[in-house]
């Protein structure tokens, strides 16, 4: 005999001797609790503690970068933001009907354990904790107006666009803190339109039109009110299939309207998902999906090694060498992802480092090629396009730098501070293809002396 | 003619996707950046297990978010090197594992609802496509380990040379093949007689290596993985098969305890690795079955529908074949390994038993007297052939092994328990879901004698129980350089039988099945998810040393040691006994039975998935959540009050782990640190008063003379300095005792050795453990 939904018979075991006021709070309040009992595992597990929170208030110099995503003294600022811009997300998903089904649970778990385990440097951690909330967001979001018949309430839109906010918008509390440590200063002009007014626009908005019985115009209107600042940054052809996917989402009468309106509203949450995983932190990419839309086109672009594995290397005055030996694959670019310290007074387009490949194999790492080579690429890093200073985030430093720095390849917490560290991707292409057997990188001797150039990643394409 | 339509759609599916593999695997650049080549690995199968999953049900199709994160994953699977995050590439693995993982949990749910036909193809596929799909990654990450390395060079001299002498192989490196580390012959390998001189022999059964030798020869070493998925996903079923059998009628049970069975650890690890449990499991399950059919008190009334339909299929009398089946059973189970003997033996008695008392039987009781008294002459035989061939009718064992009497309680009661409860090598540290066992054990003691036949009958359970002796007095019964449970995983589908009362919805009020808390499912559910995620990504974590920790364990300690205090002694080692060893799994087996009962008094065992006061899910993630962070607090607020010197969460600067990391047998030593001249230990101990006495347990090696001493420094503070004796002739452990000395909370004790002159390097002292007293 199965239990009726809605009997006593299928009351909640925890609830079900609970006077009926008291079960409504466990049932609304049981999921809400669950972000914060994240919080509370993610803080005893690490041993976090509040003292962090104060933080220092920037770092003096922008020599102590501590690695990307390196831990200063007193505590660990990246874990702490991670474990609350996860609490964030969470809190207006557990207002979700798909935050009782078995993915939000396992969801938790995972982002849990992702802030406690994953090692503290090199960006995997908010990397990966990223992408966990971007699969949460969209994983409830689509189990929440799977079943069409029930068109989703304001609490469903309430708590899908405030949950999209804070994943795109969660780190601006971050940085605005640093201006100004108050819960006002937080809530800056910028965090408070994109945090608050924008997800508030977009629920009332969504949750009118749902109400009217035009699901895929609710859809539409929610999802262009809330990427409105990404999507504002695309290039102009992306705004076009957008656009139409909008006006075709809201189609929702006849058959062929129902059609087009299906086929549109999965295009829209591709792109909705798209710009989720591109633009939050630490990617932050001002344009996503164009972002995107290139990495796919250059699919054929296939990193054939990385000279560096996991390591870290810093070129300075004393030791400006990287050499590595390479497999002999044809290769055609090389890729390298570096930060400066100490850089701040580089003028724009001054030569960081050389980069040589060649095609004997007579390199070894730190000697000069005893042989010369039969052929070879050259390519030169240069500031202002290849490499900025690492800490070019933060108020101060960026009011000084002599060259504005480049768009951040991936950008990451530092120690101390409440500014974002970056790191910048340069692509040196070579002339023609060579099989590569070494690969030189060699910092430039007329750098100023106490400038160094740390290497992050290094891979040669084919 | 509409199942063999759709067999022939399937076959052509799978022969299709297969050439889109091997299309795949030359289109993908085989020369990858190190650690790649385990994604271009499951991109490649990733057409093949698309087939399976799909020749499960035809009507589950991928939902569109589900096709789209698909997509996803290939292009991330495609690029992942290019972005420059190091340490990305496993967790990339992690998510196509985790999105494999989704798909088999929608096909699980259609077979639930008995969306398929009773045939296995089910239940065999999708586990294999579950494996397929792991294995690239995992055999990428991790080189075959322990016994596996031998099986494959057997397995390749009867592929090559057609014998079992493996002078040769050894000779000529063969292992080079399939592995980086050399491989010599093990201590007590049996060698030719006369007549075969120079021969060396595997201590090995041949039998699963002639299993996998054509698959060998077609395809190498990737064949024989393959030959062993296959094993793996044909155990998985036959599990099914024999459940069903038991449990006519109960088919949505059956489907829960197969999918235990089959996609949680630990058959999950051991799919594609080498280990003969595997194969004898796929054995026992189809015994089990067999048995099944001669058990007269088994149910087949009260059922309808698709139960029914099921019913019809499993509840047949007795035929001719299901004898034979049981014979070669019962016969390939010591021919794989001499030890399964101790199963063999008990289930052949069980079936004379079944035989006897069955009225059904009297048909076939002829034959299968036949063909029992056939085993036990091949038995006789094997025995014969093994005392010519290597001198000893048990080949490399004696029958002293067989004393089960001469060892010692303890050591016994050790030894069984740490095959469930160890948090390094038993079965509910790797795997809690299994933790239902503890329940279903209850049920199947409670309801022994009523020979319900909706119940587990106890006959199976006492068959297991010579095994399950054997097993546990053996001083290395945890297996070792290898994934835990090793000796267990032949059990797991007898083990599996346990649970389908468990979920068994219908049925009388007050019976402890009907108690099953809606909270335990969920809870254990999810975290063995996450356990076998972890293991998947990190197949290397699952193989531990005999030291009193885990490889998890270490792993957490070495994370959060400086932070977080010890976590270790929170869980029970039957490897280094402490409180914990019987405390955990006391406080394990009654917060389980108690949470299995307590639904009986509050009645509402099934809330509808649809309901939305339906909280089970987030109510389990938040005990879950609180669970940890108790923990986390117990670690870092207990008062310490053993140290061990070898353990992660302690700083090692200099010196050596004793014994070496290889040690075979190890729980033979008491394990510990090697402490030579300018090697230190730092150690962060959470105090538990204001005065801290330390009782050092040491071995001096070698220290011939008086002089050295051991010195404990707090921060720059010296508070004890302890004289070392001379070693004897004889290495005796010593205890070395401090004075009370003052410790604030949160302070590091430097342990370190003095010499007063410089020593060669074979003197060293051993640091075992110290027992910390608080004042």
């Amino acid at each position: 005999m199965r239990a009726v939904p809605g009997s006593p018979e299928s009351a909640p075991p925890s609830s079900r001797n609970l006077p009926r006021g008291l079960q409504q709070v466990v049932a609304r309040g049981l999921p809400l609790a669950l972000p914060l009992a994240m919080v509370l595992a993610m803080g005893l597990a690490m041993g976090l503690t509040l003292r962090v929170i104060g933080g220092a208030g920037g770092a003096g110099g922008t020599g102590g970068a501590g690695g990307v995503g390196g831990v200063g003294g007193g505590g660990d600022p990246e874990a702490l933001f991670l474990a609350l811009w996860t609490m964030a997300v969470f809190l207006p998903l557990a207002l979700l009907a798909s935050a009782r089904r078995p993915p939000f649970a396992l969801f938790a778990l995972i982002q849990t354990a992702l802030v406690v385990f994953l090692p503290r440097s090199g960006g995997l951690r908010p990397v990966a904790v990223a992408g966990g909330l971007v699969l949460t967001v969209l994983v409830l979001a689509a189990l929440e107006f799977a079943p069409a018949k029930t068109p989703a309430g304001i609490r469903a839109w309430a708590g899908i666009s405030l949950a999209t906010a804070f994943l795109l918008r969660g780190h601006l509390l971050f940085e605005a803190s640093a201006a100004d440590p108050t819960l006002a200063g937080r809530f800056s002009s910028s965090a408070l339109f994109g945090l608050l007014f924008l997800p508030a626009l977009a629920t009332g908005i969504a949750a009118r039109l749902a109400r009217a019985g035009r699901p895929g115009a609710a859809a539409s209107a929610g999802a262009l009110i809330l990427l409105a600042p990404q999507a504002g940054s695309e290039p102009w052809w992306i705004a076009v299939p957008f656009a139409a996917l909008a006006i075709a989402a809201s189609l929702d009468q006849g058959v062929r309207g129902r059609q087009l309106s299906f086929f549109a509203q999965r295009g829209l949450l591709i792109y909705a998902g798209l710009t989720l995983f591109a633009a939050t932190f630490p990617w932050l990419r001002a344009a996503p999906v164009a972002t995107l839309l290139q990495a796919a086109v250059a699919v054929d672009r296939q990193i054939a090694e990385t000279p560096l594995h996991d390591r870290v290397v810093v070129l300075t005055a004393a030791s400006p060498r990287f050499a590595s030996p390479l497999a002999g694959e044809s290769i055609r670019t090389v890729v390298v992802d570096s930060y400066l310290t100490h850089g701040v007074d580089l003028a724009c387009d001054v030569p960081l480092a050389r980069v040589e490949v060649t095609e004997t194999s007579a390199t070894t790492p730190n000697e000069a090629p005893s042989v010369p080579p039969q052929s070879f690429g050259t390519g030169t890093l240069v500031s202002g396009r290849d490499s900025a200073e690492w800490a070019a985030g933060r108020i101060d430093v960026a009011a000084r730098l002599a060259c504005p720095a480049p768009a951040p390849w991936i950008s990451w917490i530092p120690g101390a501070g409440r500014f974002l560290g970056r790191t910048s991707r340069a692509r040196i292409s070579l002339a023609s293809a060579l099989s590569a057997r070494s690969l030189v990188i060699e910092r430039d001797p007329n750098l100023p002396a106490e400038t160094s150039l740390a290497l992050f990643f290094v891979g040669t394409e084919r | 003619m509409r199942a063999s339509a759709a067999a022939a759609r399937t076959a052509w599916e799978i022969v299709a996707a297969s050439l889109a593999s091997f299309a795949l695997a030359r289109l993908l650049p085989a020369a990858a950046p190190e650690g790649m080549s385990g994604l271009r690995g499951m991109l490649v199968v990733l057409p093949v297990v698309a087939a399976l999953f799909a020749s499960v049900s035809r009507r589950a199709r991928p939902a569109f978010v589900e096709l789209a994160l698909w997509a996803g994953w290939l292009g991330l699977a495609l690029h992942s090197f290019s972005l420059g995050i190091p340490g990305l590439t496993p967790l990339v693995a992690g998510a196509g594992l985790a999105l494999a993982g989704v798909r088999t949990a929608r096909l699980v749910l259609h077979l639930r609802r008995g969306v398929t036909g009773p045939g296995l193809w089910p239940v065999f596929a999708l586990p294999l496509a579950l494996y397929l799909f792991a294995w690239p990654w995992a055999t990428t990450a991790r080189a075959p380990d322990g016994d596996e390395p031998y099986y494959l060079l057997l397995t390749q001299s009867l592929a090559t040379d057609g014998d079992v002498d493996l002078a040769n192989e050894y000779r000529d490196a063969a292992w080079k093949r399939f592995s980086d580390v050399p491989i010599a012959p093990q201590p007590g390998d049996p060698v030719g007689g006369p007549g075969h001189e120079g021969a060396i022999y595997s201590r090995h059964s041949a039998l699963l290596p002639a299993i996998l030798a054509p698959l060998y020869r077609l395809a190498g070493p990737y064949g024989a993985q393959l030959g062993m998925l296959l094993l793996a996903a044909g155990a998985a079923a036959a599990g099914f098969a024999a459940a069903r059998a038991r449990f006519a009628g109960e088919v949505r049970s059956v489907v829960d305890s197969w999918t235990i069975l089959a996609f949680a650890p630990p058959l999950l690890l051991y799919a594609g690795q080498f280990w003969v449990e595997v194969p004898a499991a796929l054995l026992l399950a189809l015994a089990l079955r067999s048995l099944a059919r001669l058990d007269s008190t088994q149910a087949v009334d009260g059922v309808d529908g698709l139960d029914a339909l099921e019913t019809s299929a499993a509840s047949a009398r007795p035929a001719r074949r299901d004898l034979i089946v049981l014979a070669l059973a019962l016969l390939f189970l010591p021919l794989l390994k001499l030890r399964f003997l101790a199963l063999t033996i008990p289930l052949g008695a069980l079936a004379v038993m079944r035989l006897r008392r069955g009225r059904e039987n009297r048909r076939v009781r002829p034959e299968l007297f036949g063909l029992l008294a056939g085993v036990a002459l091949a038995l006789v035989a094997l025995g014969a052939w093994n005392f010519l061939r290597y001198g000893n009718p048990l080949r490399m064992y004696a029958i002293r092994d067989l004393a089960i009497f001469d060892v010692p309680w303890s050591d016994q009661l050790r030894g069984d328990f740490g095959l469930f409860f160890d948090a390094a090598f038993g079965l509910f540290a790797l795997s809690p879901i299994w933790l239902l066992l503890l329940p279903g054990l209850g049920l199947a003691i409670l309801h022994a004698r009523r020979r319900d036949p909706t119940h587990t009958p106890p006959g199976e359970l006492l068959a297991l129980v010579p095994y399950l002796l054997f097993v546990g007095m053996r001083r290395e019964w945890y297996g070792g350089w290898s994934p835990p449970f090793r000796y267990g995983v032949v059990l797991l589908p007898a083990l599996a039988l346990l649970l389908p009362p468990l979920f068994v919805r219908r049925g009388r009020q007050g019976e402890i099945r009907r108690g099953l808390a809606p909270l335990l499912v969920p809870a254990l559910a999810l975290s063995t998810t996450l356990l076998a995620m972890v293991y998947l990504i990190h197949p290397a974590w699952s193989y531990s040393l005999a030291d009193g920790s885990s490889r998890l364990l270490d792993e957490l300690a070495r994370s959060f040691a400086h932070r977080t205090g010890d976590w270790i002694r929170l869980f029970p080692s039957m490897a280094r006994p402490r409180r914990a060893t019987w405390l955990v799994p006391l406080v394990a087996t009654v917060a389980m039975l108690g949470l299995a009962t307590w639904r009986s008094r509050a009645r509402s065992l099934h809330v509808s998935s649809a309901d939305p006061r339906n909280l089970r899910w987030p109510a389990a993630a938040l005990a879950l959540l609180l669970g940890g962070s108790a923990l986390a607090l117990a670690a870092q607020r207990l008062p310490t009050s053993r140290l061990e010197f070898e353990d992660a969460g302690i700083e090692h600067s200099g010196g050596a782990l004793y014994p070496e990391r290889w040690t075979v047998d190890r729980t033979r030593f008491s394990g510990g640190w090697v402490l030579r001249d300018g090697a230190a230990l730092v150690v962060r101990p959470i105090a538990g008063g204001a005065l801290c006495q330390l009782k050092i347990r040491a071995l001096p090696v070698g220290l011939t003379t008086a002089g050295a001493r051991i010195a404990v420094r707090d921060g720059a503070a010296l508070v004890a300095s302890l004289p070392v004796p001379a070693s004897g002739a004889e290495e005796n452990w010593v205890t070395l005792e401090t004075a009370p000395f003052p410790f604030m909370p949160g302070d590091a004790l430097r342990i370190s050795l003095e010499l007063p002159e410089k020593l060669p390097a074979r003197r060293f002292v051993v640091l075992d453990r110290a027992d910390v007293e608080w004042r």
